[in-house]
């Protein structure tokens, strides 16, 4: 009986040892492509890729940045031809999902440089995430289970 | 009525037109919009850069890229000049073919947001994306008397956000028109673009001038 039982609870624990041992998901921030704002312009904009590796939803509050004073994220929607711009106030990401910044489409806004920027200045770039409250509060949550993404990319001239 | 005429041609599509076949040898155009008959603009005044006048004849003589937006748009303007400056470029350095001098067509942009872009912005704007581009606009009243008759509509907008310093969009048609070096309006592009794109269909319709 005992033999039994052991050959039925073994398994089980396998499997809850494997699942524990998932590698913890992450949030990654790749493809990124910061411009400097144009000659006159008051603000430059930024492109990325986002991925969500957890196995929750994710959800982009907003982004900062030490270098900037103001950072929006905005869409641009074409309806019938028609360019629309759209400030964002957050963008969900689905579990083992991605989302991506592009041209025509979500942008970050940044403006209000805190001093003056160049092409080639490095600047960085904060996402601010929730993630599901009870997830959040599992200890094999992701790598960045505090819901802070921060990287790095140099100014690029259009 | 001639915007009625863009208005209804570009709701029917246009599928027989857009497949013309241009320099007689099965290339056509893939993403443009032919236009089944070319359309004169009407008269108008902008000014540009240099705060110089800006009337119809400056479109003559040359095949013109128009496309409307503001400066202050981070995305779409932007991305849309790089494009077509991109493809002026790689259109002057590939093999010759018809339209790829460097003089055969120039790139404008129509600012539809005259209140922020002054002259003197405009044209430090529109030298970033190197030569051949124009930056031209005008009073609202003079604009529309253009983009009324070319079924481009555009139009000021509050941005939503965290701003409280009455920061305004313009939403605007995102279609690159093009104009014939007889002023005519013959064909568009629209949005999504490419550089690609244009760097394909630009000599074919150059070519049908």
């Amino acid at each position: 009986m005992r033999t039994r039982r052991a050959a039925f609870v073994l398994p089980l624990l396998a499997v809850l040892a494997a699942c524990a041992r998932e590698d913890p998901p992450a949030l990654t921030a790749t493809e990124i492509t910061a411009y400097a704002p144009l000659p006159g312009q008051p603000a430059g904009v930024a492109y990325f890729s986002l991925t969500n590796s957890a196995a929750t939803a994710v959800t982009l509050r907003r982004v900062t940045s030490p270098e900037f004073a103001r950072v929006e994220m905005h869409t641009t929607l074409i309806d019938d031809g028609l360019a629309r711009m759209m400030a964002l106030d957050s963008l969900t990401i689905a579990e083992r999902s991605g989302l991506t910044f592009a041209p025509g489409g979500p942008h970050l806004m940044l403006m209000e440089p805190v001093s003056a920027l160049s092409v080639g200045d490095v600047v960085t770039l904060e996402f601010h995430f929730d993630y599901d409250e009870e997830y959040a509060a599992d200890e094999q949550g992701p790598q960045n289970g505090n819901g802070f993404l921060a990287v790095r990319a140099p100014l690029q001239s259009r | 009525m001639a915007a009625v005429a863009v208005l209804v041609a570009l709701a029917l599509g246009l599928t027989a037109s857009c497949h013309a076949d241009f320099d007689g040898a099965g290339r056509e155009p893939r993403h443009a919009t032919v236009l089944p008959e070319p359309l004169p603009l009407p008269a108008f005044t902008l000014h540009d850069g240099q705060n110089e006048p800006f009337t119809r004849e400056h479109l003559l003589g040359r095949t013109s890229l128009l496309f409307f937006g503001f400066t202050h748009c981070p995305d779409i303007c932007p991305a849309t000049l790089q494009q077509l400056a991109l493809a002026r470029k790689q259109l002057q350095t590939a093999d010759p073919q018809p339209g790829a001098g460097p003089d055969a067509w120039q790139i404008v942009f129509i600012s539809v947001d005259p209140e922020r872009d002054t002259p003197q912005k405009l044209e430090a704007y529109v030298s970033h994306f190197g030569e051949g581009v124009v930056g031209a606009t005008g009073s609202p009243e003079s604009i529309r008397e253009m983009t009324s008759a070319l079924g481009i509509w555009f139009g000021k907008e509050p941005l939503s956000g965290n701003n409280d310093e009455g920061d305004y969009s313009v939403s605007h048609s995102s279609a690159v028109l093009v104009i014939g070096e007889d002023a005519t309006f013959r064909a568009l592009f629209s949005a999504p673009h490419k550089t690609e794109y244009f760097v394909h269909d630009l000599p074919l319709l150059m070519a049908a001038r």
